[in-house]
């Protein structure tokens, strides 16, 4: 048989998005746990500054050994999880309330707000948005609910683009017009009849958009746009290792494996429901 | 083709007005005056009048407005409010440090990632297209400054292969320059890459089910060069459009890149523009990369129809 055909023959074998959505689901059913419960796991106080344990390595004490403050790495990264997934749910959150609503009412009318609207999003999609993410949270100020705002921003064009062409495919099937003639009003027709029909995509979109969430979060806590200190948040740790990095690597490891762990269970999640949505994919 | 590019370029102008207006009010809604946050909570009254009129922060805000517009107009991004240096003359001497990393690290990406697809989709479903696909999910959970932070780590503090602080090598020192860019590019270029890869594998997997190919299986064509020829032609046209999109995702990671690595560029003196709150050198800067977003958009699209005859106007 000829590669070509094997090509052809090899249909998946594997339910594509199953096992995906179900480690994916594991990976951050634990580490919402560990966030959650952070106040009864964490071994030690996150803040509790001690000059006596400065930079101590790994042992039964300090699991992960400690900062320059004699600050309990491990603890800090339980706390940091509470942070860094809080900003991203609630972001995305945000985002997908916004950006969802705007986009599927702009869709269903059209008209020239529906234009204005979507000219404006491609402006806003076309910019960097770590760079717009830097620069709003830096006109923001500093705080947790302006980082949140930033990165709701950031993610905005997402949702409005697929609710908005959503609803503009919807718009014109027979069933739309079906409940038009029953005299359904606008409202009725948006909220019964195209907000469930587009609530797949919008999950999948919003699981993705979580990872995205996770990393921009991290990215400016990195920068030193995070939620001020002294408050613990997992690129704000990764940036204090990023200054020891010679003498105690292991600073700026463990929080590093920490945002990977988040972010891999994210995009599990998120691909697998792609892949277990998409009919091209399933066998 | 003149025609299109020429079509094209004209098609930018409201975009690009559209983006610098976005930068000039962005900058202006900060609150507080800038003057006081510059000089200090306890200047004097004539000092801040004289850096109120020294900036032009003093004319009504339509009016810095059309200023702001036709200083652009001559290629004035303005003075730094700090260093009083021009902005445009700081923007050129980083420009080339950002370019250089960004086109490396697509260079990168594309590299790894085209091949990297398509053996992924020859093996639909087998083990090869596994190991792509969890290396590719891999790849999209790094966040840029992760893996630079530890690429430095085993890299240049471990191993000591390449130098720990990239800082800007002159082109009269090609060897060193290449060695300080080849790290923060292949950081750039890892996390492209995993993008490509999966684009090259989805474009694939469609072609490979047309009806072009299967005439050329019909016809004899060997597999590889139905794959590597026939197809790879077609799924490159999604990667050019790709690449374009992933632009602006990219040089947001430059800039974690450049943090990282220590290395000059725009991202820096984004950076150090916020620390300094000087608001001028950041309308700039903000300026500077709408105008390469909107420029790459644009060569996107005259790709796009250098690679493809059929796409017209």
């Amino acid at each position: 048989m000829s590669e070509a055909l094997k090509i052809d023959r090899r249909v998946r074998r594997l339910p594509p998005g199953r096992v995906a959505i179900i480690a994916g689901a594991a990976i951050m059913a634990i580490v919402a746990a560990a966030a959650i419960l952070a106040p009864l796991v964490a071994p030690h106080d996150p803040y509790a500054q001690s000059m006596l344990a400065r930079f101590r390595p790994m042992s039964a004490e300090y699991w992960l050994g400690t900062d320059q403050f004699g600050r309990d790495t491990f603890s800090r990264i339980l706390y940091g999880l509470q942070i860094t997934l809080w900003t991203a749910f609630a972001s995305t959150a945000l985002a997908m309330l916004c950006g969802t609503s705007i986009g599927i009412l702009s869709g269903y009318y059209g008209g020239r707000v529906d234009r204005w609207l979507s000219a404006a999003n491609d402006l806003l999609m076309s910019f960097p948005q770590m760079v717009a993410g830097i620069i709003i949270v830096a006109l923001l100020g500093p705080g947790i609910t302006n980082l949140i705002i930033a990165i709701a921003i950031t993610a905005f064009p997402a949702f409005y683009r697929m609710a908005r062409s959503a609803a503009l495919a919807l718009r014109e099937r027979d069933y739309i017009d079906a409940c038009r003639v029953l005299g359904y009003s606008d409202m009725r027709i948006i909220s019964r009849h195209l907000l469930p029909e587009t609530l797949d995509d919008i999950i999948i979109v919003a699981t993705l958009w979580l990872a995205t969430a996770v990393r921009t979060e991290s990215s400016l806590a990195f920068i030193g746009l995070g939620a001020p200190p002294p408050a613990a948040t997992l690129g704000g740790l990764v940036r204090e290792g990023f200054d020891n990095l010679l003498d105690y690597p292991g600073l700026a490891i463990w929080p590093s494996l920490a945002i990977l762990v988040v972010m891999i269970g994210l995009n599990l999640m998120g691909d697998g429901l792609r892949d277990a949505n998409d009919p091209r994919v399933s066998a | 083709m003149l025609r299109f590019a020429g079509q094209r370029l004209l098609t930018l102008i409201p975009t690009l007005l559209a983006v610098l207006t976005l930068a000039f009010v962005l900058v202006r809604i900060v609150p507080g005056d800038p003057a006081l946050i510059i000089l200090g909570d306890q200047a004097t009254p004539e000092a801040i009048a004289r850096f109120h009129e020294r900036t032009g922060l003093d004319q009504p805000i339509w009016h810095q407005y059309f200023a702001f517009l036709a200083q652009l107009a001559q290629g004035d991004l303005g003075v730094s409010m700090i260093s009083n240096r021009p902005v445009l003359s700081a923007v050129l001497e980083v420009l080339p440090y950002t370019l250089e990393l960004s086109l490396a690290g697509v260079f990168v990406g594309v590299v790894l990632g085209v091949p990297l697809g398509v053996v992924a989709a020859r093996s639909n479903g087998g083990p090869l297209d596994w190991i792509v696909r969890i290396f590719t999910l891999g790849g999209l959970s790094f966040p840029a400054f992760v893996s630079a932070v530890l690429m430095l780590l085993v890299f240049s503090v471990w191993l000591g292969w390449f130098p720990v602080i990239s800082s800007g090598k002159p082109l009269t020192d090609p060897w060193g320059r290449f060695m300080s860019l080849a790290l923060p590019a292949l950081n750039l270029g890892l996390v492209m890459m995993a993008y490509v890869a999966r684009v090259t594998r989805g474009g694939m997997m469609n072609v490979l089910r047309s009806d072009y190919i299967r005439t050329a299986r019909a016809k004899g064509v060997p597999a590889r060069r139905i794959v590597w020829k026939h197809a790879l032609r077609n799924v490159l046209l999604a990667v050019v459009t790709f690449t374009g999109l992933y632009f602006s995702v990219l040089i947001g990671n430059s800039v974690l890149t450049e943090i990282v690595f220590n290395r000059p560029g725009l991202g820096k003196l984004v950076i150090g523009a916020l620390e300094r709150r000087d608001y001028a050198l950041l309308q700039g800067l903000v300026v500077a990369y709408a105008v390469l977003v909107v420029l790459v958009n644009a060569l996107t699209d005259l790709c796009y129809r250098f690679v493809d005859p059929r796409v017209k106007a």
